[in-house]
């Protein structure tokens, strides 16, 4: 591909970030989200294989509909505000609407099946980014729409999204679906922490995206798609295969890793403002998946494949720079940063 | 004075731990006979001197806060005579033991067991603190497991320390518990706080009950004291008859104005003590190894000795420790000469006619029999005699001291059914044993404890002016009832074994009642453990452990949430539509409801 698409699209990304969060008026913010999109579908779609076209293809046609949904509920808020006497009869189901697609632009139970086709559909990278910095926008207006009535229907969401992510992960060998299912599962702690706390919730999705990034990018340094090939890496690249481990146990949320954190405070804060029901499906859920992810670390930290002759050192791949060599340090010191991150969400 | 006689057994002491290092088994021997004459000197001066009563050396040994555990010893007069007796009878045996373990390459080890064991068990009895008392009693325990398992090799001797060992700490859970009550209630573990105490706890007294019931071999904790006549025979006469199996009843003894103050634990002690007669009288009649009559002999003894402690009257109880002590390991040595001469067999019904065989190990062995039958002024009538009559007068149980008189009867009985097994009726060993008596190590320690068992008793009482008043006036039928009983039960046994053994057979029943010592081992070794062990593995390990356990929590959810999972990946389709439909679904759902509440 031309040399410009990756600059431009990037920045129309930055900027429709910049405008969701500048905007007052609903139809900017709406603006905002489908520049967004638009610019990160080209990118998606880099490798040109056909699996990579169909998943971009789904994901458009998902974000385009969730875009659609978003401009009705905005017309149905202003429509109330501006037609008297629909109120009674309407309520606040103009937020509700946008906030239905909000959660269907971030991927959250039950507006959650795209998540799988399309991560398991694109390569690491172009995934990584779409599970981390496209749920950006969709934070961003989900803060502003967290209010009282709404919150019963996000924890709702957000604990059924940790214990289906849990769930649908436990059959899976393919290493792209399971980051996706684990995806949904934390994207249900972080709405969790969302209703409880904004602070809360950025600091969730910081630390989430802090430690899944090392994951993904190692595992296309190590080029696993599948549970077999983990289960080798440990002798083609130790380095490798232990970080993708140590990430693995940190995503699941295991001291003294980071991840742990995230779902401490998490619980600290539904327990102190007396939300027990979600705590306890958070855990369950959160039980659920610790299987899987204990499953992928064995396999890359603790048993050794069989050791194969033919095996070549990967060693001449880069690691992208030391801000990688960073956050992987950060997943295993994670008690020195979260002491500083916890304080920042009081 | 007193101070002096105390520094002077002490250094007695001493030295026989030190020369218990050295390499000779004669050195270890002579130490043990000068100590034994330094002690009885201390004795007859602690005599001479009136005030008989007690003294106590104290070294602070380790400080425990509050508390500090110290090295105390305590001579009264039961420690005193106790050393006499038990030196004496060590000494003795130490030269017996030179005759019968002459040709074991291990003797000097043997001898220092020995040697090791009587400084133990010295402790034992001069202790004034619990904890020392602690130590001695551990420290026997010990010394006995190492010595019934002497040979080793045979698996017998084996089970028999073990089974020992196990039956003692059974028992020690008493000590322990009385340790911990002093330590807790009173915070001090010496005898003398303890006398001064006026209201005691069952657990406490319990703990001493326990105590004694597990080293003395009453009834409940008892198969091991035959069991352990596995060990060579100095081992069983000089443990298991005189010195070891009474510290039990010497606990009893030293607790003894305490045990008054409760009457339930009196009363227990008492029937323990009848029971234990009754019941090691009756399996002794039955025995057919020699060994086994005489350390049944010594269980019947024992709970007498218990009774003892149990009617009031202990120091009749101490009187006959140190009386017993004489012609039980006379006994022992006897029945040590015979086994010695027939090549190591004990079995009686192979025995017969040593009258002519072994004259002087015959006259010791019937001697020995007349003292522990109370034959009048020989050792044992001066303290079984005034035990039976106490326990006649007392108000205990009437059935309880009716037993008594039956176990009596059967002491007569089972002795002389010994004596005309083994010495009296026509010979049944094998032609040319190389029986042989002429050992001055074997007749040398049989006349000494023979003098001994027959003035022993007339020494005792004559110089030791009693610590409680006896009862005196008694009815005619009562004081005589012991000796009446005695000889009751000798011209019966007598007559029965003639009438029984006049073809020269033997009595092959193995699986009655008392050769099987009431069943008591084959329920407590075999069957109850088998029940446990059923419970254990059989229910919990079999059905709980590895079934309903890890089927209703591990592996039961495993499973449904593996079919959980099958339902949530069966939603991913794949096609748009379909979570396009599903979307549209919930969201007009959804909407609904909230729209409605």
């Amino acid at each position: 591909m031309s040399p410009y698409i990756s600059p431009l699209f990037g920045l129309a990304m930055g900027s429709s970030v910049l405008l969701i969060s500048s905007s007052t008026h609903w139809v900017f913010v709406w603006l905002g989200l489908e520049l967004g999109t638009l610019a990160f579908i080209p990118m998606l779609a880099w490798w040109h294989s056909s699996l990579e076209v169909e998943a971009t293809v789904k994901y458009f046609i998902i974000q385009a509909m969730a875009a659609a949904v978003f401009f009705f509920g905005g017309l149905v808020m202003t429509s109330t505000e501006y037609i008297s006497g629909l109120s009674q009869f309407v309520g606040n189901f103009g937020e509700v609407l946008i906030m239905f697609s909000i959660i269907m632009k971030l991927g959250l139970v039950p507006f959650h099946y795209w998540v799988v086709d399309v991560v398991q559909g694109l390569n690491y990278l172009p995934g990584m980014v779409l599970l981390t910095w496209q749920k950006v926008p969709g934070l961003m207006v989900l803060v502003q729409l967290v209010s009282m009535q709404n919150g019963l229907i996000l924890l709702i969401f957000g604990a059924l999204s940790a214990f289906w992510g849990g769930l649908g992960g436990l059959g899976q060998t393919q290493m792209r679906k399971l980051l996706a299912f684990s995806s949904i599962a934390h994207l249900g702690w972080l709405v969790s922490g969302c209703v409880v706390g904004t602070m809360l919730g950025s600091m969730y999705f910081i630390l989430y995206v802090v430690l899944s990034i090392p994951v993904f990018v190692f595992l296309y340094i190590l080029n696993n798609t599948h549970l077999n090939q983990v289960r080798a890496s440990l002798v083609s690249n130790p380095v490798a295969a232990m970080v993708v481990g140590v990430g693995f146990l940190s995503l699941a949320g295991l001291p003294p890793f980071m991840g742990f954190f995230g779902k401490w405070l998490v619980l600290t804060w539904l327990l102190n403002n007396f939300l027990v029901g979600g705590a306890v499906a958070l855990v369950v859920g959160a039980l659920v998946s610790l299987f899987y992810y204990l499953r992928v670390s064995y396999m890359c930290m603790v048993i050794l494949g069989p050791q194969q002759i033919m095996v070549s050192l990967s060693w001449r791949k880069g690691f992208m720079g030391s801000l990688l060599g960073g956050l992987v340090v950060l997943n295993l010191l994670g008690l020195l940063l979260v002491g500083g991150i916890s304080s920042l969400s009081k | 004075m007193v101070g002096m006689c105390g520094m002077l057994s002490l250094t007695s002491l001493l030295l026989m731990i030190v020369y218990l290092f050295s390499k000779s088994k004669s050195d270890i021997a002579q130490a043990i006979k000068y100590s034994g004459y330094l002690n009885s000197i201390l004795l007859l001066l602690l005599l001479m001197n009136d005030e008989s009563e007690m003294l106590f050396l104290k070294w602070e040994w380790v400080k425990l806060g509050g508390y500090s555990l110290t090295v105390s010893f305590r001579y009264d007069i039961y420690t005193c005579c106790f050393f006499v007796v038990a030196l004496y009878v060590t000494w003795n045996i130490l030269m017996f033991s030179f005759y019968y373990m002459a040709s074991d390459p291990r003797v000097e080890l043997f001898c220092k067991y020995l040697g090791l064991f009587l400084v133990a068990m010295l402790l034992l009895v001069s202790a004034e603190s619990l904890f020392q008392l602690l130590i001695g009693w551990e420290g026997v325990g010990i010394m006995s497991y190492l010595l019934i398992s002497w040979w080793y090799a045979r698996s017998d001797a084996n089970t028999a320390a073990l089974q020992a060992i196990f039956y003692n700490r059974v028992g020690d859970i008493g000590l322990i518990v009385m340790l911990v009550w002093s330590l807790v209630n009173i915070y001090d573990w010496t005898f003398t706080s303890l006398y001064a105490l006026s209201l005691v706890n069952i657990f406490f007294l319990g703990g001493v009950v326990l105590a004694a019931t597990g080293k003395s071999a009453q009834l409940g904790l008892h198969p091991w004291l035959p069991a352990a006549m596995e060990g060579p025979t100095p081992v069983s006469s000089l443990l298991h008859s005189s010195t070891m199996v009474v510290a039990g009843v010497f606990l009893l003894i030293r607790f003894s104005s305490l045990i008054q103050l409760d009457s339930l634990i009196q009363m227990v002690v008492f029937l323990l003590g009848t029971m234990t007669t009754l019941f090691s009288a009756i399996c002794a009649l039955a025995q057919n190894d020699m060994k086994k009559v005489v350390a049944f002999s010594t269980a019947s003894q024992l709970g007498l000795m218990v009774t003892a402690v149990g009617a009031g009257v202990p120091q009749l109880a101490f009187l006959h420790i140190c009386m017993h002590a004489f012609f039980k390991a006379m006994l022992f040595m006897c029945s040590g000469g015979y086994i010695h001469g027939l090549q190591n067999e004990q079995d009686v019904r192979k025995m017969g006619g040593f009258m002519n065989a072994a004259p002087v190990t015959t006259v010791c062995l019937f001697i020995g029999s007349a003292a522990l039958m109370g034959t009048p002024y020989l050792a044992g009538f001066f303290s079984k005699d005034p035990i039976i009559e106490a326990i006649n007068v007392s108000n205990m149980n009437s059935w309880a001291i009716g037993l008594v008189l039956l176990a009596t009867s059967f002491t007569a009985a089972y002795s002389f059914r010994l004596l005309y097994m083994a010495s009296g009726s026509t010979s049944r060993m094998l032609v040319l044993q190389p029986m042989n008596e002429d050992y001055g190590n074997l007749v040398g320690p049989l006349q000494r404890l023979c003098y001994g068992s027959i003035i022993a008793g007339v020494g005792f009482v004559y110089f030791f002016s009693p610590l409680q008043a006896n009862i005196l006036s008694l009815p005619i039928t009562l004081k005589l009832s012991a000796l009446f009983v005695t000889v009751v039960g000798a011209l019966i046994a007598w007559n029965v074994m003639k009438l029984l053994h006049e073809g020269g057979e033997v009595n092959l029943n193995y699986l009655s009642f008392e050769a099987q010592v009431g069943f008591y081992s084959i329920i407590m070794h075999k069957v109850m453990p088998k029940a446990w062990m059923n419970l254990g593995e059989g229910y919990q390990m079999q059905v709980l452990d590895r079934g309903w356990t890890e089927l209703v929590l591990p592996q039961g959810l495993g499973e449904n949430y593996k079919l959980l999972a099958d339902n949530v990946n069966q939603a991913q389709t794949s096609l748009i539509k379909m979570y396009i439909a599903i979307m549209m679904l919930v969201m007009f759902v959804v909407g609904l409801l909230v729209v409605n509440f």
